[in-house]
């Protein structure tokens, strides 16, 4: 098994906070990997170093063999890296079909000239559009295509938010807390597809959850996060069993 | 008969006016509307337009004049060029000066945009009014030509231009390009998130809307076919972002209504009134009535007379 994605060492301080302090961490290509800790260990911190948004005080971040740390997000995305965030960013004066087909890279209308190759976008429009309406039909937000996003709920823009994701092509995928908010029915089917998208596109995921079910479940391996750095790191076996963990985060 | 004359010429100078008013409404909605960048320099680029296209077009007369009048002679009057270049010029250096005032503001955030661009239209009239060989100062340019000579005619061209900025920006608008702009609009770190360039987006929306600014310059410039710094100052500004709220901002149709009720009003609002008092009583009442009204509208409607609609997926894929 391939690594695609590697940190090695990463710090970032705020002032005297010590938000990620030497952690380091390898996934697997087609593996869903799980990074959980207590509120405040830095994992959040952790993925925006990744995704490009800090760039890390000291310490290496690569994608694929090659060094990513300190790149644009923009940059990092069209790598084949893309992020989505704690709390749903849903672009929310915008419909939920132009949140899924603003994603899709390499848009020959996006650019001041590419706008008015009238035949190409149209061709491309459709393209995209028919990809994402399947995708919106799997996430059951095909219904709400045309509302603008701010109408959704807080589980539905969670779905649309992964969606938005998908539609950028990506080879790994770092969902932050994907089922936060989500009732128990949306977290069963945001699990559902996260392994589905491994298994039938050979997606790799990097996953920081808090639900104890979706993490056990679908992750393997499972990383501990503490206070920035590495606590301990194995299947969910093993992670369960840790007493170190157990006593930080698990309780009891 | 001679009563029709006046109607008629009375109504030719108002639509004339508004139309030119339009297309800074279309380029400020392009700018804030669109992509969340708010530009209060419209001045600024009006101004470079209008100067641009005077200098370029005003004839060799008008130099001789003020040679005359004792004026060293300088740049205006000596190119002569035709009014179509004049507009093409006026278009692409008011781009080209947003390009260039757009590398550092563009990075700033859109509170501390809105103060830079202020000061960029400032220095722009400041310019204007002491680059002698280059502007003739304070005393304007005087005689620029309007095509044909006819305002009839030039009406038309007024309104052919603006049916093409209208036609390019709302093309824009709907185009990926567009998606784009909505989406830095809408959450920037998000965007970028999804392998947009924040910096080249936003770039291009700022330099298309102050291209369509110098545009709209140059279209007055040969419309009052005299101009003076005097003219580009704030208050232009603040009237064009006084309509487009009123009408709505993100929507092009709502932009034209703002023009057509607030311009209409600056430029006539009182004329029906009877006076009284002091003569510059009346006239500064247009002032009041237009800031009451805004204020009417952010505290009651302040999505504006059209506001955004969010158009269907399978309407998009069929206009595209």
């Amino acid at each position: 098994m391939a690594t695609i994605f590697e940190a090695r060492d990463v710090y970032k301080h705020f002032g005297g906070i010590k938000a990620v302090d030497g952690f380091s961490m390898e996934v697997d290509e087609k593996q869903i990997t799980g990074l959980i800790g207590p509120n405040g260990a830095g994992k959040t911190t952790f993925f925006n170093v990744a995704a490009g948004i800090y760039c890390p005080d000291r310490g290496e971040v690569s994608f694929k063999g090659e060094r990513i740390g300190g790149l644009r997000p923009d940059q990092i995305c069209q790598k084949g890296l893309t992020r989505t965030f704690q709390i749903a960013r849903g672009l929310g004066q915008m419909t939920v079909w132009e949140n899924v087909m603003l994603a899709p890279k390499h848009q020959t209308g996006e650019s001041a000239f590419g706008a008015f190759l009238f035949g190409q976008v149209r061709r491309q429009e459709k393209e995209h559009w028919e990809r994402a309406a399947a995708l919106l039909g799997e996430m059951r937000l095909y219904e709400q295509r045309n509302e603008y996003a701010r109408n959704l709920s807080a589980g539905e823009r969670k779905m649309l938010e992964i969606s938005r994701a998908i539609m950028t092509d990506p080879e790994i995928l770092l969902l932050d807390e994907p089922t936060a908010g989500a009732t128990v029915d949306e977290t069963k089917k945001i699990m559902a597809e996260i392994e589905r998208l491994r298994d039938e596109r050979g997606l790799t995921f990097l996953v920081v959850e808090h639900k104890m079910e979706v993490i056990m479940n679908i992750c393997n391996p499972i990383y501990v996060m503490h206070n920035g750095q590495n606590l301990a790191v194995g299947n969910p076996g093993e992670v369960q069993g840790n007493d170190q963990v157990r006593e930080v985060y698990l309780g009891g | 008969m001679e009563y029709i004359i006046s109607l008629g010429s009375w109504v030719l100078t108002i639509a004339t006016i508004v139309a030119i008013y339009c297309i800074l409404g279309l380029a400020l909605n392009l700018h804030f509307g669109y992509t969340n960048l708010p530009n209060f320099g419209i001045a600024g680029f009006f101004a470079v337009g209008a100067y641009t296209s005077a200098i370029l077009t005003v004839p060799y007369r008008f130099l001789e004049m003020e040679i005359f009048a004792g004026f060293p002679g300088g740049i205006p009057g000596r190119i002569e060029a035709p009014f179509i270049v004049g507009i093409l010029a006026a278009t692409a250096i008011a781009g080209f000066v947003g390009f260039l005032i757009g590398i550092p503001v563009l990075r700033l955030r859109e509170d501390y945009l809105a103060v830079a661009s202020i000061g960029v239209a400032e220095a722009i009239h400041y310019i204007a009014l002491n680059e002698l060989w280059l502007t003739i100062g304070s005393a304007g340019i005087r005689l620029i030509p309007m095509p044909f000579a006819n305002r009839y005619i030039y009406f038309l061209i007024v309104l052919l231009v603006l049916a093409i900025v209208y036609w390019v920006i709302s093309r824009l608008v709907r185009s990926p390009f567009g998606r784009v702009w909505k989406g830095t609009r809408e959450d920037e770190t998000v965007t970028a998130s999804l392998g947009k360039s924040i910096f080249r987006s936003r770039m291009w929306a700022w330099v298309i809307g102050c291209a369509f600014m110098g545009t709209a310059g140059s279209l007055w410039a040969h419309y009052a076919m005299a101009i003076q710094p005097g003219e580009f100052v704030p208050t232009t500004t603040f009237l064009v972002w006084i309509f487009v709220i009123v009408g709505g901002l993100r929507s092009n149709k709502g932009v034209l209504i703002g023009a057509l009720v607030i311009i209409g009003l600056f430029e006539q609002g009182t004329r029906f009134l009877p006076s009284f008092g002091a003569p510059y009583v009346v006239p500064a009442l247009r002032l009041i009535i237009i800031g009451v009204l805004l204020v009417a509208f952010i505290r009651f409607r302040p999505q504006g007379v059209l506001p955004e609609r969010a158009t269907a997926i399978e309407r998009h894929i069929e206009k595209i």
